[in-house]
C-alpha cells in the first residue's frame, strides 16, 4: 500500500508540472459553466441533471486525456524500463496511477460545487438528488478512469491510448442512445440498457441510490483494473 | 553472486543473445564489452527482469531473475543505457521517489540521499528540473538512483557515454570506490576504463561470448608474438630491411604515430617469444648507422584484443 501512495504522489506531481492538466481543467470548467448558464437562464431549471449530463459528455473526452500518458508515456520515454525494474508489484503501479487520476477527478468535481451553491442561492433544488448525483458521478468517473487506464496500458503511444479510451467510452455512450431509439422492451433492449454506463447513472440523478447500480460500477472498475494489471504483467513477459 | 547459464533471447527469428553463460563473484567488477548490437543491453535487461529470457537461467544472489523477479529487483541497482529519467521532476524529488520505492528507512532516507548527492557530484543541481540538466548531470542522476538503497549488485549500462573526460574520470573513480562492497557489471565501449576498473571482462559479439577472462590473461593468451615499438631516424625502407635481418624477427610493420617526419618513423617489430629481443634490436639499429630514438615493449592493448575478437561479420574470429 505504501508503494501505491508513492506512485500516486509521483503521478499527481507530474500532472501539475505540465500545462495539460491545467488546460484540461480549464476547458472542463469553462464548458460546464456555459452549460450551467444555459440551464439556469434559458431553461429556468433548478436541477443539476442537465449539467451533470453535459459534464459526462465532456468526461468522455477529458478522462482519456487525463489517463492517456499514464503508461503510454512511460513506454515512449523509456522510463518504464526503470519502473519495471524497481521492486514494485504490478498491481501497486496500476493502483497508484489509478488513484492519481481519481484524485484529480475528485478535484475537478470539487471545483464544480459552485453550481449547486448558486442553485441553492437562487432556487429550490432537490438536495438529495444533487448529493446522489455527485455520488453517481464519482462512480461513473471512476469507471471512465479505469477504462482509460486499461487503454493506456495497451500501447506505447499516448495518442493511441487516448483514441482507444475515448473510443470505448463513446461506444458505450452510443449504446445508451441506441437503447432510446429501439425504445422497446425485450431482451436486447434490456441488455443494452444494462451495459450502458449512463443508464446506471440515471437513478443517481433522481435521488435514488440503487445497490444494483453501485455493484455495476464497482464491478466494471474492478474488472478494468484487473485487466490493466494483467496487461502490464503480460507485456512484462513478452517483448 | 551472479550466475548466468545458457541465457538466450530470441525476437522471432532473430537471435539477440545466444546461449550466454558467465558468473560474477561477490565484490567483483565485470566488464561486459562488445560492439554495438552485440547483445549487451539485451543481456542486462534479462538480468534486471525487464525482458524475459527465451531460454536459460540467471540467478542473482541465489534468486532466479525470472521466477523470483521481485526479490532480485530488491537487490539490484540498474542504470539503463539511455538513462530514462522523469523529465518533469526535480533531482531531489526524483531521488526521494526512488528511495521510497526501494524501501529506504524513513529515518535515514534524507541522509542516504544527501550522501548520494555528494558522491555523485549533483548536490548543486538538487532543486533543478531533470529535463533542464546537461547530459553529464543527467547521467550522474541516473547513477545516483541506481545507488539508492545500497544494492548488492549494480548493473551499469554505458554509464559514461556522452561525458567529458573529467566527468568520465569522476565516474570511473566512483565506480572504483563502489567496487569494494558491491558487485558490479559494467557494460561499456570505453576500453581504457575497463582495464583500470574491471577485474575480468566478458566480450560478447553477435550475441555470443567470445572471451571471458581477466584482461591480463586475455592479453597473454592472444599475444602470439613479442612486440617491440621503435622510433628510428633513417630511410624507412632501409631501416625495415635492416630490422628484418635481426635473429628472431618475424615481421616488421610501420606504425603511425607522433614524431614522424620523412626521416623519422615508428615501427612495430614482431619477434618470436622465446628470447627478449630488445638489446639485440638496439645494437642492430645503432650498428647499421641509424639513429635510435625510442625503443619499448609493446603490449596488446585491450582495443587490439577487442578488435581481434569482434571482427565484422564475414571474417573469422581469432588470429592471423
Amino acid at each position: 500500500m505504501k508503494n501505491v501512495i508513492t506512485i500516486a504522489d509521483k503521478e499527481i506531481r507530474a500532472y501539475f508540472a505540465s500545462p495539460i492538466a491545467y488546460a484540461t481543467l480549464f476547458l472542463f470548467l469553462l464548458i460546464s459553466g456555459f452549460s450551467f448558464n444555459y440551464s439556469v437562464y434559458k431553461e429556468n431549471s433548478s436541477e443539476m441533471l442537465s449539467i451533470f449530463l453535459v459534464m459526462i459528455y465532456l468526461l468522455i473526452l477529458i478522462i482519456p486525456a487525463i489517463t492517456m500518458h499514464l503508461f503510454a508515456e512511460e513506454r515512449k520515454s523509456g522510463t518504464i524500463e526503470l519502473l519495471m525494474t524497481y521492486p514494485l508489484q504490478d498491481w501497486e503501479v496500476v493502483l497508484g496511477k489509478f488513484s492519481a487520476g481519481f484524485l484529480l477527478f475528485i478535484g475537478m468535481m470539487l471545483l464544480t460545487f459552485h453550481f449547486p451553491l448558486f442553485l441553492f442561492m437562487w432556487g429550490n433544488p432537490d438536495p438529495g438528488a444533487i448529493v446522489t448525483g455527485y455520488l453517481g458521478l464519482l462512480l461513473l468517473g471512476g469507471t471512465f478512469l479505469s477504462i482509460g487506464l486499461l487503454s493506456t496500458s495497451l500501447t506505447s503511444s499516448p495518442n493511441v491510448a487516448f483514441m482507444i479510451g475515448a473510443g470505448i467510452l463513446f461506444a458505450f455512450f452510443l449504446l445508451g442512445r441506441i437503447v432510446v431509439v429501439i425504445a422497446g422492451t425485450g431482451p436486447i433492449a434490456d441488455f443494452l440498457s444494462y451495459i450502458s454506463l449512463i443508464e446506471h447513472f440515471r437513478n443517481f440523478t433522481m435521488g435514488i441510490i440503487n445497490s444494483r447500480d453501485i455493484v455495476f460500477f464497482l464491478s466494471v472498475i474492478f474488472f478494468m483494473l484487473f485487466a490493466s494489471i494483467r496487461v502490464v504483467e503480460i507485456r512484462r513477459w513478452k517483448s | 553472486m551472479i550466475e548466468v547459464e545458457g541465457l538466450t533471447k530470441e525476437f522471432g527469428d532473430m537471435v539477440a543473445v545466444n546461449n550466454v553463460s558467465f558468473t560474477v563473484e561477490s565484490g567483483e567488477v565485470l566488464g561486459f564489452l562488445g560492439p554495438n548490437g552485440a547483445g549487451k543491453t539485451t543481456t542486462m535487461r534479462m538480468l534486471t527482469g525487464y525482458l524475459p529470457p527465451t531460454r536459460g537461467t540467471a540467478r542473482i544472489v541465489g534468486k532466479d531473475v525470472f521466477k523470483d523477479s521481485l526479490a532480485v529487483r530488491r537487490k539490484i541497482g540498474y542504470l539503463p543505457e539511455n538513462v530514462p529519467l522523469y523529465q518533469d521532476m526535480s533531482v531531489s524529488a526524483y531521488l526521494n521517489f526512488v528511495a521510497r520505492v526501494k524501501d529506504t528507512d524513513n529515518r535515514t532516507r534524507n541522509d542516504v540521499i544527501e550522501e548520494i548527492l555528494l558522491n555523485c557530484g549533483i548536490r548543486e543541481v538538487r532543486d533543478k528540473t531533470i529535463g533542464k540538466l546537461s547530459k553529464g548531470f543527467k547521467q550522474r542522476v541516473g547513477l545516483a538512483q541506481a545507488l539508492i538503497g545500497s544494492p548488492m549488485v549494480l548493473i551499469l549500462d554505458e554509464p559514461t557515454t556522452g561525458l567529458d573526460p573529467r566527468q568520465i574520470a569522476q565516474i570511473r573513480d566512483l565506480i572504483k570506490q563502489l567496487a569494494s562492497g558491491h558487485t558490479i557489471i559494467l557494460c561499456t565501449h570505453i576500453l581504457p576504463e575497463v582495464s583500470m576498473v574491471c577485474d575480468r571482462v566478458v566480450i560478447i559479439h553477435n550475441g555470443e561470448i567470445v572471451a571471458q577472462d581477466s584482461v591480463k590473461n586475455l592479453t597473454k593468451e592472444l599475444t602470439k608474438t613479442q612486440m617491440t615499438y621503435l622510433t628510428v631516424h633513417g630511410p624507412s625502407k632501409l631501416v625495415k630491411e635492416s630490422l628484418k635481418t635481426v635473429e628472431g624477427v618475424l615481421v616488421v610493420e610501420s606504425h603511425p604515430g607522433e614524431n614522424t617526419t620523412d626521416d623519422i618513423n615508428n615501427y612495430i617489430v614482431h619477434a618470436r617469444l622465446d628470447r627478449d629481443i630488445r638489446q639485440v634490436l638496439a645494437k642492430s639499429v645503432v650498428n647499421a648507422g641509424f639513429g635510435l630514438l625510442e625503443l619499448k615493449s609493446h603490449a596488446l592493448s585491450l582495443e587490439d584484443i577487442f578488435l581481434q575478437l569482434t571482427p565484422k561479420s564475414g571474417s573469422k574470429t581469432g588470429l592471423h
